[in-house]
């Protein structure tokens, strides 16, 4: 007798992303293992600067206002949330556990495997800091990368994870904000995890790929090797620097620089952009007169220097891991680098990195059923939500018997 | 979310653990006091629209609930509406005998459920009633009946039984099976102003507290009565002088080797006295006795004192019976 699957019951879950630039919240409803979208609420940071809250006052004020548009917009009112984190206050290392395979046939258990992973999790955070979560790493079996060593011979076992940790103050504070908001806060979510879940594809994280998530004050990047994360990290630079640079630079005010950055910068410096002249025009006529080699050549600059840090720091945490240095070639990441988030809208941007890197790059927008979301300023967000759904809803389980597989054989 | 130990023996290890981790994991250091009022002029509001929410919620609920409360209770059904019954009762009345009684053609367009009771409960056979409309539009009518202690019979009686409760109030005994009627001792010879209708009066009061203060103590007895003849019983005037109840057997009831006890006469005055004497009396034995030679018989409980005319002398004698 053949039964039907049971679908788990709607539930609805919300996502909070705080960024430099911006705080977004969506509330969605969980409908056959999808997101259906109910409610969106968008407004401009305040009381953060780079990634660091320097006005918790003003930002509760600022979060409160977005959660109540997003409910209001739903039509529900909201009882938990998960919140993305990025930022300096975020950081990461490797925790390895080792074990050797006992038993004379040397037949590795899930027993090995648990004890494995908790010496690994034994490991205990810098002080001061917290953890937040564990990213699985290639499970070694006497040095061979091995999917599933469960049932696999050998003599030592190695599990490693990639461990998230966070400031406690900042945590706390942010925990306390929300609660104060009367909701739960059901989880924290990696904001570059989230961004690679909403712009990456399963076939571009197997084969290995750099996730680089642009935002206004920081840009967080997570390396995804041979379908597992090898490593992420947050870098204190973005999109904001590059209009602060144009500020200086060209002596004008922040909304004219930042005007100039969306409509005629770009990453690449071109030697024939030196010809071009561009007139902005003010409320009385044209105000400013601008030099577009000058414009690109400082963007250029600052992405560059930008770029540059990225891969400092993705080669830093990389020979962290492997023990060595590694270089990033095409054999190494073979579906290049991703870029997303708001920043990652200035022209050229995938060219530059490209050329930094010596990937290929590409701009990646995050794949949802909204088309208002379709942007690279939402994939964290969105990622939030892609992530919570995994946290909420489990994978299905591979068919398993003959008859089970030969249905889904069929149905292929 | 499936617990880590089941992820580890399904051979599953997530991409992202956000299982509880080690001893330094946020989720056990950092305690979430959860504020059941958002702080701030923005979680008042946020507050107030969920609290608006549930009020408009509760309201329309409250007023969902009225109109169904009017439309199944009180609310007059329409003339073409006229819903299936369900009669419960402990007594003889069937949805055949109940439906005129309901929907009586004189009642108009509309019938409520308070009218409806009412309407059932003018019925002589019935002591009380209660009437509920269900949620499928039917009536639920339970009824307690009045239950008859005998009959009444009067030749000029409309057709049908006419029965006697033991309040002494007649009534239509509807639903009553041939037998069961058959079984009631008939009160004959009623008073004028109750013939041929169902109005009470002092005689049948009389009669009924008489049968039914019988059948609950003497039930054999009762058995064999085959009416009760109020002819003397100056309309349940029992102070008279000379007011009797006479009760006449059943012939079949009296065995054919002994005379026949064909009337029992009881004071209408101290028959509450008598029934007792009339069981212990051993009428039987008496009748057996050498010296009776009548074949019938009546039996008088009481002599009349003439010389005190109110007052009753208990002097229980078989008198040979003569016809009338």
């Amino acid at each position: 007798m053949s039964r039907k699957p049971s679908l788990p019951a709607p539930r609805r879950i919300a996502a909070l992303d705080i960024g430099t630039h911006k705080t977004v919240v969506l509330v969605g409803q969980i409908v056959d293992r999808r997101v259906r979208l109910l409610g969106f609420g968008e407004r401009r940071t305040e009381g953060v600067v780079k990634g660091v809250v320097e006005d918790l006052e003003r930002l509760t004020e600022c979060v409160h206002h977005v959660v109540h548009d997003a409910e209001r917009s739903a039509g529900v009112s909201l009882s938990e949330i998960y919140a993305g984190v990025n930022g300096p206050q975020v950081d990461g290392g490797r925790v390895k556990g080792m074990v050797p395979v006992p038993g004379r046939d040397r037949r590795v258990t899930a027993a090995d495997m648990v004890e494995a992973e908790a010496s690994a999790r034994r490991i205990e955070p810098p002080p001061g800091r917290l953890t937040l979560l564990y990213m699985a790493q290639p499970t070694l079996l006497d040095g061979a990368s091995v999917a599933n060593p469960v049932g696999m011979t050998g003599e030592r076992l190695e599990v490693s994870f990639w461990r998230v940790t966070h400031e406690e103050a900042s945590l706390r504070q942010r925990v306390g904000m929300i609660n104060g908001m009367s909701l739960k806060l059901r989880d924290f979510l990696l904001g570059s995890h989230c961004a690679s879940c909403a712009v990456a594809a399963e076939g571009d994280k197997r084969t290995g790929c750099l996730v680089v998530d642009c935002g206004a004050g920081t840009t967080s990047w997570i390396l995804h090797y041979r379908d597992h994360i090898l490593c992420a990290g947050c870098i204190p630079v973005g999109g904001e620097h590059v209009t602060n640079d144009l500020c200086s630079a060209l002596r004008v005010r922040r909304d004219v620089a930042e005007d100039l950055k969306l409509r005629y910068a770009s990453a690449l410096h071109r030697p024939e952009d030196a010809n071009q002249t561009i007139l902005k025009e003010g409320p009385s006529g044209p105000e400013h007169q601008f030099n577009r080699g000058t414009i690109n050549r400082v963007a250029s600059v600052r992405v560059t220097e930008l770029l540059e840090l990225v891969r400092q720091d993705v080669e830093a945490r990389v020979r962290q891991i492997f023990g060595r240095d590694v270089a990033l070639t095409p054999a190494f990441l073979p579906a290049g680098i991703l870029l997303t988030g708001g920043a990652s809208q200035l022209a050229d941007l995938p060219a530059a990195a490209s050329e930094v890197f010596g990937l290929p790059a590409r701009a990646a927008l995050p794949v949802t059923e909204a088309p208002e979301l379709r942007k690279p300023e939402y994939a964290a967000v969105v990622g939030i939500m892609a992530a919570a759904l995994v946290n909420e809803v489990p994978a299905r389980r591979a068919p398993r018997g003959f008859w089970a597989q030969l249905r889904a054989l069929l149905r292929l | 979310m499936i617990p880590p130990f089941l992820r580890r023996l399904l051979g599953l290890r997530a991409e992202a653990d956000h299982a509880r981790a080690d001893d330094r994991d946020w989720r056990k250091l950092i305690p979430q006091d959860v504020n059941t009022v958002p702080r701030g002029t923005m979680g008042r509001r946020r507050a107030a629209r969920s609290w608006v929410q549930g009020a408009v919620v509760l309201s329309l609920l409250g007023l969902m609930a009225a109109v169904l409360w009017f439309a199944l209770g009180d609310a007059p059904a329409g003339p073409a509406a006229k819903p299936a019954l369900r009669v419960r009762t402990d007594g003889f009345l069937s949805p055949a005998d109940v439906a005129p009684l309901a929907f009586p053609p004189s009642a108009g367009s509309g019938l409520d459920v308070a009218a409806l009771r009412q309407a059932l409960e003018a019925d002589p056979q019935v002591l009380a009633a209660r009437v509920r409309r269900l949620a499928d539009g039917s009536l639920d009518i339970e009824l307690r009946e009045r239950l008859a202690v005998a009959r009444l019979e009067t030749p000029a009686a409309p057709p049908g039984w006419r029965m006697l409760g033991a309040d002494g109030v007649p009534f239509a005994g509807r639903g009553y099976p041939v037998q069961a009627v058959r079984n009631l001792p008939a009160v004959v010879d009623l008073p004028e102003e109750s013939e041929g209708g169902l109005r009470r009066s002092a005689g049948l009061e009389l009669a009924a507290a008489f049968l039914s203060a019988a059948r609950a103590s003497y039930p054999a007895l009762v058995a064999d009565w085959q009416s009760l003849s109020l002819r003397d019983a100056f309309d349940g005037r029992a102070d008279i002088p000379g007011a009797t109840l006479r009760v006449t057997l059943r012939p079949a009831s009296q065995p054919a080797d002994r005379p026949a006890l064909v009337e029992v006469v009881f004071s209408a005055k101290e028959w509450a006295r008598e029934l007792p004497v009339l069981a212990a009396l051993g009428v039987d034995e008496r009748l057996r006795a050498p010296g009776m030679t009548s074949p019938a018989y009546v039996l008088k409980l009481h002599i009349r004192n003439r010389s005190q005319p109110g007052t009753v002398t208990m002097e229980p004698r078989l008198v040979p019976a003569v016809s009338r």
